[in-house]
């Protein structure tokens, strides 16, 4: 009888778990290049038949590209279809989707966090003056208005894809880990735009709703566990009556 | 226990700080050569939030059925934003604005450097050319008790009228400063900026040169803040901080309803 108790335990810890999520995505609402993670739940007879896999549910990303929104900004960049930037961590290569990029004191295309930007030949170094981007990710240092000499190229951003994006591990602040597949994007593929961001994957109506259900699925959880209850206790004091 | 809830703490205090960031902005719209800030947002994912791998580890087991990933918003840094304002005409003889990505270096009080971007300079009690706060530009010019006409040529060349005198009188060439990177400049307040370990150190040049800029006299530079702008992402991150606020209400439902398991 005790698998009542279990099966409605492990299902509030799922609730939890989705609740969780919903506070993720909706914390990230305006945080660019932020794409949503959804939990999937597997029925229980498959879990049992995947003896590996210790978990009922599993956290799968959900890649859609966002919406764009206009910056203005030279340094940043989006990816308006699909593919990942390269950028090298004190840990080796990762890749985000995040394109508000800086510049650090060496004159190298950074991401926020500082670390540099990889171009098809490694670091791209600017001389400080506001780079052209095209749609492709050639980079191109814009003349000087005092100095006649053509603009000069920089290099070209490296843009990479995955064959099964959804599943690539988040590392935070907008970083994943490689994952299997890895092709650098061929030039006719890669779609950039300078000046623009990528908003967050999030929709706040969706998750509000997905709030909601978590929440009544935990209540009615709630109930089946305190109806179980009275029937046990009922059952303990009745018997004894007996 | 509960990472829901401090999940949604974390939404709350990032879309404080952008709500900070975008009321300095609004309050600075008519403020001379301000430059607005902005936020940049990162997601936070358990296991460090340094972008280490954490090996795919898990909380694997019957009472943790789901991997847990992420805990919540963090801000990337928040970012000034060096765009040209829009430049007005005042006529003022000493307002210089400077139509490029330079910066006029000045001398503040306790000796170090700091650097401006222009705007109403006047003449201190010593003659000097100081800024509209009284910081000493560097290079200093001096500029005579009877000196009448003062000019600032686009290239930096301060000349004026003394009596008695056809031609004018060159007193000095001003110099402009360039940073590798001034999105990570430190704001003293009054329009003046330090140099940070990101920003670079500064380059030295004369106007015009290096896409330096040019200075323009008789104008100033109106804040880079545009209104529409602001008031969006007011209304974006008031809604984003609601939505948080949701959700630790509807955490904190959840977990007085475990509270109220056993009636």
């Amino acid at each position: 009888m005790q698998e009542i108790f279990a099966l409605t335990l492990a299902s509030m810890h799922n609730d939890m778990a989705r609740l969780d999520q919903v506070a993720l995505n909706l914390a990230n609402v305006s945080t660019p290049g932020f794409k949503r993670q959804v939990v999937a739940a597997r029925p229980f007879t498959d879990v049992l038949q995947d003896a590996q896999a210790m978990q009922s549910s599993e956290v799968l990303t959900d890649t859609r590209a966002g919406t764009l929104r206009t910056t203005g900004q030279a340094l940043d960049v989006a990816l308006a279809g699909e593919g990942y930037f390269e950028v090298l961590t004190p840990n080796g290569p990762a890749y985000t989707r995040r394109g508000n990029f800086g510049v650090d004191a060496r004159g190298r295309l950074v991401t926020s966090q500082g670390y540099p930007v990889m171009g098809k030949g490694g670091d791209l170094v600017l001389a400080g003056r506001a780079p052209i981007i095209d749609g492709v990710g050639h980079v191109t240092e814009a003349a000087a208005a005092d100095n006649p000499a053509p603009a000069a190229p920089i290099g070209q951003l490296k843009v990479v894809r995955f064959d099964q994006p959804q599943t690539l591990q988040p590392l935070g602040e907008g970083l994943v880990a490689a994952g299997d597949g890895m092709t650098v994007l061929p030039d006719a593929e890669v779609q950039l735009r300078q000046g623009a961001l990528e908003n967050a994957n999030v929709n706040s109506t969706r998750e509000m709703v997905d709030l909601i259900q978590t929440m009544r699925h935990f209540e009615s959880m709630q109930r089946v566990l305190q109806g179980y209850d009275e029937m046990i206790g009922t059952a303990v004091r009745k018997l004894a009556e007996v | 226990m509960f990472d829901a809830l401090y999940i949604g703490a974390t939404g709350m205090q990032a879309q404080q700080l952008n709500v900070d960031t975008i009321a300095n902005n609004l309050t600075n719209v008519n403020t001379v050569g301000f430059k607005k800030s902005r936020v940049s947002f990162a997601d936070l994912v358990t296991g460090g939030a340094t972008g280490i791998p954490d090996g795919g580890a898990s909380e694997a087991g019957p009472l943790a059925p789901t991997r847990r990933l992420g805990s919540g918003v963090g801000i990337a840094r928040v970012d000034r934003m060096f765009d040209l304002g829009d430049m007005k005409q005042t006529g003022g003889a000493l307002d210089v604005a400077i139509q490029g990505a330079g910066f006029l270096e000045v001398t503040m009080a306790d000796g170090s450097r700091a650097y401006s971007r222009g705007g109403n300079l006047k003449v201190n009690s010593e003659g000097q050319l100081v800024t509209a706060a009284g910081q000493v530009l560097k290079p200093g010019i001096q500029i005579p008790v009877n000196a009448q006409n003062v000019k600032i040529s686009a290239s930096g060349q301060v000349r004026v009228n003394l009596p008695g005198q056809v031609a004018p009188t060159e007193l000095g060439q001003l110099e402009l400063v360039r940073f590798v990177s001034p999105a990570l400049l430190q704001a003293l307040g009054d329009g003046l900026y330090r140099t940070t370990d990101g920003s670079g150190e500064a380059t030295t040049s004369r106007p015009g040169q290096d896409d330096a800029g040019v200075l323009v006299q008789g104008a100033v530079e109106g804040s880079n803040v545009k209104l529409v702008d602001e008031m969006i992402s007011l209304m974006i991150a008031q809604r984003a901080y609601e939505a948080s606020v949701k959700v630790v209400q509807a955490s904190d439902e959840m977990l007085g309803m475990v509270n109220n398991l056993r009636k």
